[in-house]
């Protein structure tokens, strides 16, 4: 039995650092992001004998966080309502001139995306599901997914600008 | 669109400046712990578990348990064999597929009202966002999805639960509603209703202060609470008694509110009770140390006659008005007061025999009526045992 617990150990302890980015690029707030993670191994030690039998069990967790995040969020909002209002906190874009500008400029190109286009980005591209995992995780249809890819990646180029990405693709 | 701004984009993503983590396991694996405990209390799993006063608990955690040695001879019986191994009154014992109204590959029957009649469960991904299920007389419907985690039904339906927020609700005649958190208090844990429709849980607030309440399902916005600070109610019997814990030690309340300890056995030095039914409650204490853990075993009260005993099984999942036990070790096994027992059959179409392949979280009163889940290919089916004497 303390096998199993320090399987678990062992797998969060790898994962950790990549669940964080997840949450945070699809969060863009560093304490919401540690919450969901922090609520994402609770849940995940508590079902762990059950995840750890599934067949890919990165995307059964990465289904945990997206959950987890939208939960807060909607939390959040009632919060707001409740509250009165509650602005979120917008970021400056960055100065788009050196690599480490463009890699701020991608966290706030992805501030200005709709919750839903930047949970495919980084669903997709940084966790590399596949579209049906994608769709899985987001509790929507792959058609959903491939179209607010395609918007968001849109969006994502004309933020970053379109000539510096199109020069850098076919270099 | 291009392979190569995908490729770009995925760069950026992995290399995007992000603060450092501040998330700690150690917390996680405690936190977790203590929900199972708490679930284990609601019915939905069979881990025996229990955080106490400096205590780290045993965690089993990916394989079943192992009956302890002492009770191998009832526990050898195969797992699918429906027989009683006594010459007690034969009973014979049916595994049924409950319907699923809505989909989800963690599909599990939780708990069942005193007459067999009522049964709840949960549907969903094993992923938090189940929904509450109840069947009546076998027909299914689905509460509203801000009905989370039920923890008991009553005889006339009533659905009592805690949603994931620590917002207890009461579902009656189709309508939910919000249980009252006391002033003072964050968060509540309901486990328990009555024939009445009493509804007995405990309130939590800062600094693991908590207290037990009860509630009414007529009035959810009227609450009492119970004895005082470092109080916790597990369960009310149709009379009004509350079966709960006070500091350490486990605890019961007449309907006046009169409160006095429940017996521990000798030799341990505190107990908790897990679910009671009737005049008989059960619950568990610490056993064995292994390194810094300890084996919690499973215990029964006779709330009649007060005496406590320590039983040789490793974990009882609940108890019914008669005194039967239900048992899960790998496989369901119903053990009436006077040892003999019954396994429960398994369903001809599954065809996985490990064990954990069944599961049985909840007994009617009357015992002939058992509630779980059957698992195998990755999914969790509703399961339901009906008895006949």
């Amino acid at each position: 039995m303390a096998d199993a617990e320090g399987e678990f150990v062992e797998y969060v302890s790898a994962r950790l650092p990549s669940l964080h980015r997840t949450a945070f690029l699809m969060c863009g707030d560093a304490h919401l992001a540690d919450d969901v993670v922090q609520q994402t191994i609770t849940a995940l030690y508590v079902n762990w004998r059950r995840v750890s039998r599934v067949d890919n069990v990165d995307a059964y967790v990465h289904r945990m966080l997206v959950h987890k995040l939208v939960d807060e969020k909607r939390l959040s909002w009632a919060k707001v309502r409740l509250l009165g209002s509650m602005p979120e906190p917008r970021r400056p874009p960055a100065p788009p001139d050196d690599e480490l500008a463009e890699r701020d400029s991608v966290v706030s190109a992805l501030a200005h995306l709709p919750r839903g286009q930047r949970t495919v980005l980084v669903l997709r591209f940084l966790c590399d599901l596949s579209l049906a995992d994608t769709a899985a995780a987001m509790g929507c249809s792959e058609g959903n997914v491939k179209s607010q890819t395609a918007r968001a990646l849109v969006a994502v180029r004309q933020v970053l600008g379109v000539s510096e990405m199109s020069g850098r693709s076919t270099r | 669109m291009t392979t190569l701004d995908e490729e770009r984009i995925a760069a950026l993503l992995r290399s995007a400046q992000v603060p450092e983590p501040r998330v700690d396991v150690g917390r996680a694996v405690r936190d977790g712990r203590r929900r199972r405990q708490r679930r284990r209390v609601g019915g939905a799993t069979a881990v025996t578990v229990l955080v106490g006063l400096g205590v780290v608990s045993v965690v089993e955690l990916g394989r079943p348990p192992t009956p302890p040695a002492a009770v191998t001879p009832i526990l050898a019986a195969s797992p699918t064999a429906a027989a009683s191994t006594a010459a007690a009154p034969p009973v014979t014992c049916e595994a049924s597929w409950l319907p699923q109204p809505i989909g989800g590959s963690v599909a599990v029957a939780n708990r069942v009202d005193p007459t067999g009649r009522y049964i709840v469960g949960d549907i969903g991904t094993g992923n938090e966002d189940g929904r509450v299920v109840l069947w009546t007389d076998g027909r299914a419907g689905v509460l509203p999805a801000s009905a989370r985690h039920a923890a008991a039904v009553n005889a006339r339906g009533v659905v009592v639960g805690t949603d994931g927020g620590g917002r207890g609700w009461v579902y009656r005649n189709g309508k939910l509603r919000f249980l009252a958190t006391p002033p003072g208090y964050q968060a509540v844990l309901v486990h328990a209703v009555n024939s009445r429709g009493d509804i007995a849980g405990t309130a939590s607030g800062a600094g693991e202060s908590h207290q037990a309440v009860l509630w009414s399902a007529e009035r959810p916005q009227e609450f009492r609470l119970i004895g005082r600070q470092g109080s916790g109610a597990i369960a009310i019997s149709d009379d009004g008694t509350v079966v709960g814990s006070m500091d350490q030690l486990p605890y019961r309340w007449t309907p006046e509110g009169t409160g006095a300890a429940l017996a521990v056995p000798d030799g341990y030095p505190r107990a908790s009770v897990d679910s009671a039914y009737g005049e008989w409650a059960i619950g568990m204490v610490p056993g064995d140390r292994k390194g810094n853990a300890v084996q919690m075993l499973p215990v029964r009260w006779n709330l009649s006659t007060g005496a406590v005993t320590l039983l040789p099984f490793p974990s009882a999942s609940g108890i019914a008005g008669t005194g039967d036990l239900l048992v899960d070790d790998g496989a369901p096994l119903v053990v009436a007061p006077d040892g003999t027992s019954r396994r429960l059959p398994g369903r001809p179409e599954v065809h996985s025999t490990d064990a954990g392949t069944y599961t049985a979280n909840g007994i009617s009163g009357d015992a002939l009526t058992v509630v779980g889940a059957a698992y195998e290919n990755e999914a969790y089916r509703p399961l339901v045992w009906r008895c006949r004497r």
